[in-house]
């Protein structure tokens, strides 16, 4: 990648319009120097390739990065209101300004089609009869800021699209009769907050940087970001007069680190420690260690050094390297600002796996198939073994309660299959057949329209200009996830040490999937007195694994209170697909059929209900399989593979 | 025992985090660690091989790592269950390998006692503990074996009930234990019951109209073949039931001797109570038991009554069906007024008048002054001082000398044990069942001793084994038409002490030859044959199962039975005179290929298998407590891992599986003897494990059905054989379904329940590998153990963990098609009554 983004233009120069009001100075943001450091990186050194921002609402994500990108092409504050322009805009939009004029700073709305994305046939000169293109906001972001805010709520299609493009530097359309190739070079930054839902990991990987934001927890720096926002509110101009001398100074040592870039070297040892590290962090591919050089050399850059040092690499590390870690996506998150033990474990030299790695292996471990979560407890008990603090020597999780017995919810339970809504008439239990499977990524983003089905006005225009004259229906929703709704036993005849252990394990399982596939999930648990909503719909998925870890077990069978409360948690509304996932050994007694009732409306509701029966042992009474019948539920059992093999064949 | 559940238990399959963190006894893992670093390597290593690295992953606090103990403590005295040993966590282990270690667990509650607690002694209460069955050598024990490490250097001190010398013996040998032994249960006679009594008094009725109106005996005899199949009799008299017999008088007669026999086994009546003498009527009806055998120069108690009455009793006794003139027993019926048209009705008289003898010395303090004003008020005018008045007073004045003073001083009993705890001595006393003529081993309190082993078989046991043995051809020859072949039979360590070697005996007697004693000492010095033409029979070839501590115990007795044996192949005798050579040569020719001569000789006559090395056990009652198998190949397979050893002259239990097999195959019926009324075979997981075992392995390996007898020789002068499913029907009716012995249970709360549940267990277990129980059997069960409005009361308060067992193994057992056609009704009332049992224990523990 070029420095498409490094575009050398003249420094604010005091044209503002009065017209105008002026951004926030990014000098003058508080407690958010990763955030920064990131962003100016990335601005240094393009070839990093983008930061991707996590943390929780309001902590000067946006503000951060609009306020960079005047930075950037050198348009001080003017330059937003380019944007301001081009947003309102984008849709006569025909092709960038090229060169300077500022370059833009596109945001992706969170609504965009994947024809906004990329760009598709221009609607207005078709109708005039002429066959031209009309640039997505990708070709628009070209020699700008490409910014997406909630990027983990934006359909995977259009983060796959996003991503080619911003590692390809260029966009190619090839749809309806049009081919067209134009450059995409822009800087990307996207912003999450995790609480809404995770990233894919393929996806996350594919970011340059990442950082971990929080609110500051001290009063006194809070205190002086309110100031400043208040003052900043008050009067803009007078605001940004105050800080225009620091962000000029760094605007300043923004380009003389562009400039000093081509001239920083990387040492021998500095590049064996990036890749060392990067090796102990046992990290897919290279390119976390090529992104770590990168960064490292901007950070040398921005310091004026002439070469990368120890403390350049650490930096990087830090940056380049934390969101691509191997964490288990059911672990707590890593603790947001400061740096990751595991990383300073790794960058210290050999030694063996820290205690965080260690549980979240043994996490893995437990996950059916993962093999190498084993292989690599193996390899780690055979490097010698690290003085721990004080008394004896102790493995790691040495008084850790025995991994849950590797547990699993069929595959096949958590497949959605099926209609939205049964066809009236039809029997509730009666899968339809014939459709394709939904939760899965779409491909296509209209089909012909069936009889009752809404046309969709723009689809059908292009499907006519292709020659296809059949009304066309949008797909809504396609590549989402689906709304799982686990409700759990957790009664005394389930609270028993090991079998918890299994349900807790099957339901990791699921909320694993879930993830993958960037579900929503939602759990509801039923015991001793009533039924509780253990994680609401869309809770981020460790704040549910956490709560599954929890579980509060015990008492009585309350059956039917659980199903009705799990009924009442799906909205009709959610435009995703339900699963309803009950777990249980059936064993309540149901005399008046209330529990059967309740379920047979939550399948009613629901595009799928599966009972997952977990009765164990010789003697069983096969309720939960009754109830599924009776409610009209497809039945699945509990497989737990490694329940048959013998311990000590181990 | 609810607060010692609440306090963790030790089911897996209930404890909960929960409990574990909140429970208050604990070793921390770490000091735990720091001691068992001490233990032996080789310990260690097999403790690691089974349960991983120390501390294990088995009842640890999940918050930190703690060892849980389950227990309470009670100021000075902290109670705990026993650990568990772990093997319903190790199922594949059940199946290869008798061995388990213990776990880490297992030694850390005991290391938790000595070190964290400081207890000064260990006080083990109730027999059958798993301690001294852990692995390890059978005797001088050292370090690395299982009970030394567990135990360390706390004084044990073991109440053990008096009858059972063998497992004391072992907790003495093995677990440095001070045995103070206890008395028997209470006993009772069975007396009959609901359906039971229905027929008595139709037969009554039967037997009134016989002689005041024949004509409507038809009608009768109808009514009563209606009530035999209400109570699913026919079985037990061994009649179709789709016929009813023609002959009404001879079935009357049939059924009122076998009613008769049940009515008059001896079942215990209730539990014993440590240091408690037994009251009232639990006191009288154990001191019948004891006296019934009387003891030499004075008469068995109730044949004295009868004789006073001029009465046969044992004549009675042995054919209670038989009509009684109405002379003979006037003099008896003017005192107790009743029917008495049989010898079963005479013999309820008889019955009547021993208690209300005994009833009056018991109202007059048991003064041996007071028997003859007694007898001369209850009975009306004596003989005087000649037999049989004589005979009868003398009778009572053993109860009154002997028997009750030494049942009077049972509280030496809770004395001992806490003159244990003081440092103080237990006076040794001898062991033994006092209901089989053993009063010497009261009173109860002592350190017992067991036997001489090297006098077994005593010359008196060699006549019982002679009687076992016959008593085995004879029903065989009965039921078959010929004599068996291979006969197999299972011999303990605990019925030899307290019978002096009957099962040694009776092989012997099989084999035709017998022991020669030293004039003085009593001591086996060898044996002789018994020439065909005494013998008037074939040899027969046996094939010996015994125990693991019959291994330990008497290891020059698997010398002589295994001489016996090859001194009996190797006699030049033909074949179909001598089963033993015939099928060793056969076994030895078959060998001949694949092992030198005397090699195969040596298999070919291999008899003897017993438990692994350093191992006890058969193995199925912890397979059938993981309900981990489905067929008898599972049973059997079981079976020989954890019993296919060898043993004899030179072999120490050497794996011998071939051999083993061989032999079983062969075996035509199985065999085990039960010595004395103070058990029966529904009473002891051993009984279905070792028996059933042998009769399940025998199928698996021939496809075969063996025959299966039960030796009674509890009277040794007069042995018996049953087949296991006649005796299964008696003590079913006479104790298992019997509302008296079930009320007894009532009055022990938690642990009556838990008998109760334990005899549905020990039904279950005979009938997965014999197949023995009825379906009527498991209704009655259901009922009267479970359903029944009263009983599930009971067990809600005392103990809902035994009735939620209960429903488990029946259903179970229907599922397994063991119970072949439950009705429908009951079977959903057992689950509801399952499901309800589990939500009232979800929320206790909540």
């Amino acid at each position: 990648m070029t420095t498409a983004v490094g575009r050398e233009t003249a420094l604010a120069s005091g044209d503002d319009s009065p017209t105008l009001a002026p951004g926030y100075p990014l000098s003058a943001l508080v407690g958010q120097d990763d955030l920064i450091e990131a962003l100016l990186v990335c601005a240094v050194n393009p070839a990093v390739g983008g930061v991707l921002v996590r943390g929780e609402r309001g902590t000067a994500k946006s503000t951060a990065v609009r306020a960079l990108a005047p930075m950037l092409c050198g348009g001080g504050a003017g330059a937003e209101q380019d944007v301001t322009v081009a947003m309102a805009t984008v849709t006569s939009y025909s092709r960038p300004a090229p060169g300077g004029g500022g370059a833009p700073l596109v945001e992706v709305p969170l609504g965009a089609t994947l024809d906004r994305l990329v760009g598709s046939l221009d609607v207005r000169a078709a109708l005039a009869g002429e066959h031209r293109t009309s640039p997505g906001l990708l070709a628009q972001a070209d020699g700008g800021v490409l910014y997406v805010d909630e990027v983990n709520l934006l359909g995977d299609h259009l983060v796959d699209a996003l991503l080619d493009a911003a590692a390809a530097g260029r966009v190619r359309v090839e749809r309806d009769g049009i081919s067209v190739e134009q450059p995409a070079r822009f800087l990307l930054v996207g912003t999450m907050n995790p609480e809404e839902g995770e990233l894919r990991p393929q996806l996350l990987d594919r970011f340059g940087l990442g950082v971990e934001v929080a609110g500051p927890r001290d009063p006194q720096v809070r205190a002086e970001i309110v100031r400043r926002r208040m003052a900043f509110d008050a009067d803009p101009a007078g605001f940004a007069a105050r800080w225009e001398e620091a962000d000029a100074a760094l605007a300043g040592r923004l380009a003389a680190a562009r400039e000093r870039l081509r001239g920083v070297r990387l040492p021998q040892p500095m590049l064996e420690r990036i890749t060392a590290t990067c090796v102990r962090l046992d990290l897919d591919g290279v390119r976390g260690d090529l992104t770590c050089a990168q960064a490292a050399l901007a950070l040398a850059a921005l310091d004026g050094a002439e070469e990368v040092g120890p403390e350049h690499v650490a930096r990087a590390a830090h940056l380049a390297l934390r969101h691509r870690m191997r964490r288990d996506p059911l672990a707590p998150p890593p603790p947001p600002g400061g740096g990751d033990p595991a990383i300073d474990d790794a960058l210290d030299g050999p030694s063996e796996p820290s205690a965080d790695r260690g549980a979240s292996e043994a996490a893995q471990h437990a996950t059916p198939g993962a093999d190498e979560g084993a292989a690599r407890s193996d390899a780690s008990q055979a490097s010698s073994p690290k003085p721990s603090h004080g008394g004896q020597p102790q493995q790691p999780g040495r008084f850790a309660r025995p991994a849950p017995t590797p547990a699993r919810i069929p595959d096949d339970a958590l497949t959605l299959r099926g209609a939205r809504r049964p066809r009236p008439g039809a029997p509730i239990h009666e899968a339809p057949a014939g459709r394709a499977p939904r939760g899965t990524l779409a491909v296509v983003d209209a089909r012909p329209a069936r009889d009752g089905e809404r046309v969709a006005a723009l689809p059908t225009l292009l499907a006519a200009l292709r020659g296809d004259a059949r009304p066309q229906a949008a797909i809504t929703g396609g590549g989402r996830g689906a709304t799982v709704l686990l409700i759990i036993d957790a009664s005394g005849s389930m609270a028993a040490q090991r079998r918890l252990a299994r349900v807790k394990g099957a339901v990791e399982a699921a909320l694993r999937l879930s993830y993958a596939r960037r579900d929503r999930v939602a759990v509801v648990s039923f015991a001793g007195d009533g039924a509780r909503t253990l994680v609401a719909p869309g809770t981020p998925i460790e704040q549910a694994a956490a709560a599954i870890a929890d579980l509060p077990a015990g008492g009585r069978t309350p059956l039917a209170e659980g199903l009705e409360h799990a009924q009442a948690l799906i909205d009709p509304r959610d435009g995703r697909a339900t699963l309803a996932l009950l777990l249980t050994d059936g064993r309540a007694t149901d005399r008046d059929g209330r529990a059967a009732r309740a379920l047979a409306r939550i399948a009613a509701a629901a595009d799928r209900t599966v009972v997952v029966d977990l009765e164990e042992g010789r003697v069983r009474l096969g309720l939960a399989a009754e109830l599924a019948a009776r409610a009209g539920a497809d039945l699945t059992r509990l497989t737990a593979p490694d329940l048959a093999t013998p311990r000590r064949a181990a | 025992m609810h607060r010692l559940i609440a306090a963790g238990g030790h089911d897996p399959d209930f404890i909960t985090d929960e409990q574990l963190t909140s429970a208050a006894l604990r070793l921390p893992a770490q000091a735990y660690l720091d001691w068992y670093a001490t233990l032996p390597a080789d310990l260690r290593e097999r403790m690691e091989e089974r349960w991983g690295a120390a501390p294990g992953d088995r009842y640890l606090d999940p918050s930190n790592g703690d060892l849980v103990v389950a227990g309470i403590e009670l100021g000075d005295v902290v109670v705990l269950i026993q650990p568990p040993r772990g093997y319903g966590e190790d199922q594949v282990g059940i199946y290869h390998d008798p061995e388990l270690a213990p776990a880490h667990h297992y030694l850390a509650a005991y290391r938790w006692l000595e070190a964290h607690w400081q207890a000064d002694a260990i006080v083990h209460l109730g027999k059958h503990g798993t301690l001294e069955w852990t692995p390890g050598k059978m005797l001088a024990l050292s370090r690395s074996c299982a009970p030394d490490a567990a135990l360390g250097a706390m004084p044990l001190v073991y109440p053990f009930v008096v009858n059972d010398p063998g497992e004391g013996a072992q907790a003495k040998r093995r677990a440095h234990a001070v045995i103070v032994d206890h008395l028997v249960p209470p006993m009772m006679r069975a007396e009959s019951y609901d359906e039971l009594a229905d027929l008595e008094a139709l037969m009554d009725e039967y037997a009134r109209l016989e002689v005041l109106d024949p004509s409507k005996l038809p009608g009768l005899g109808a009514q009563i073949w209606a009530a035999i199949q209400r109570a699913n009799l026919q079985e037990d008299l061994g009649i179709d039931a789709a016929h009813e017999p023609e002959d009404a008088g001879q079935l009357v007669e049939h059924l009122d001797g076998y009613l008769c026999e049940v009515k008059d086994v001896q079942i215990k009546d209730g539990l014993h109570v440590l240091g408690q003498v037994p009251q009232g009527p639990q006191l009288r009806g154990l001191i019948a038991a004891i006296a019934r055998h009387g003891s030499g120069e004075v008469p068995g108690l109730r044949a004295a009554v009868g004789a006073w009455f001029g009465l046969d009793e044992p004549a009675l006794v042995a054919d209670p069906g038989q009509r009684v003139p109405a002379d003979d027993a006037a003099l008896l019926v003017d005192r107790f007024p009743g029917t008495a048209h049989r010898g079963s009705d005479v013999i309820d008289r008889l019955e009547e008048a021993q208690h209300a003898l005994l009833a009056a010395l018991a109202g007059a303090g048991w003064e041996a002054a007071r028997v003859d004003g007694i007898v001369d008020e209850l009975l009306g005018g004596g003989h005087g001082a000649q037999e049989p008045d004589a005979g009868l007073r003398r009778a009572l004045r053993f109860v009154c000398e002997q028997i009750v003073p030494r049942l009077l001083q049972t509280t030496d009993e809770m004395d001992h044990v806490i003159g244990a705890l003081n440092g103080r001595h237990v006076p040794a006393g001898p062991s033994g069942a006092p209901t089989r003529g053993r009063l010497d081993v009261l009173p109860t309190g002592r350190n017992f001793y067991s036997v001489d082993p090297r006098a077994l078989p005593s010359e008196l046991s060699y006549a019982t084994g002679v009687r076992l043995a016959d008593a085995v051809l004879e029903r065989h020859l009965a039921d078959t038409g010929e004599l068996p072949r291979m006969v197999g039979l299972v011999a303990w360590g605990t019925a030899a002490m307290r019978t002096q070697g009957d099962d040694a005996a009776e092989v012997l007697a099989l084999l035709g030859v017998r022991p020669t004693w030293h004039p003085a000492s009593r001591r086996v010095t060898g044996l002789e044959v018994i020439s065909l033409e005494e013998l008037g029979r074939p040899r027969i070839d046996v094939t010996l199962r015994i125990s693991g501590f019959f291994r330990d115990a008497f290891p020059h007795l698997l010398e002589l039975l295994d001489d016996a044996v090859t001194l009996v192949a190797g006699l030049d005798e033909p074949d179909d005179l001598n089963y033993v050579r015939a099928a060793a040569r056969a076994e030895a020719q078959r060998l001949a290929g694949e092992l030198e001569e005397a090699e195969a000789w040596r298999r070919a006559t291999t008899r003897i298998f017993g438990s692994k090395p350093g191992t006890y056990g058969a193995g199925l009652l912890q397979l059938l407590d993981t309900r981990d198998w489905r067929d008898d190949r599972d049973l059997a397979a079981v079976y020989e891992a954890w019993g296919g050893f060898a043993y004899g002259r030179g072999m120490h239990g050497e794996a011998a599986g071939p051999a083993m097999r061989s032999c079983f195959q062969r075996i035509d019926v199985a065999v085990k003897n039960v010595d004395s009324r103070e058990h029966d075979h529904l009473d002891s997981d051993d009984y279905f494990q070792y028996h059933g075992g042998m009769v399940a392995t025998v199928r698996a390996l021939s496809g075969r059905e063996p025959a299966a007898y039960l030796g009674d020789s509890a009277d040794p002068q007069q042995a018996k054989v049953r087949t296991l499913a006649e005796e299964t029907r008696r003590i079913f009716r006479a104790r298992v379904s019997n509302p008296r012995w079930i009320g007894s249970m009532v009055r022990h709360g938690f642990k009556g329940a838990a008998e109760l549940s334990a005899t549905v267990d020990y039904l279950f277990g005979y009938d997965a590998t014999t197949g023995v129980a009825s379906d009527w059997m498991y209704a009655e069960v259901a009922q009267r153990y479970l359903l029944d409005e009263e009983i599930a009361a009971f067990f809600d308060e005392a103990n809902p963990w035994a009735a939620r067992g209960i429903a488990e193994r029946l259903l179970e057992a229907a599922d397994r098609g063991l119970w072949a056609e439950p009705d429908p009704a009951q079977l959903a009332a057992i689950k509801q009554r399952y499901l309800e049992l589990e939500e009232d224990l979800e929320e206790a523990m909540a």
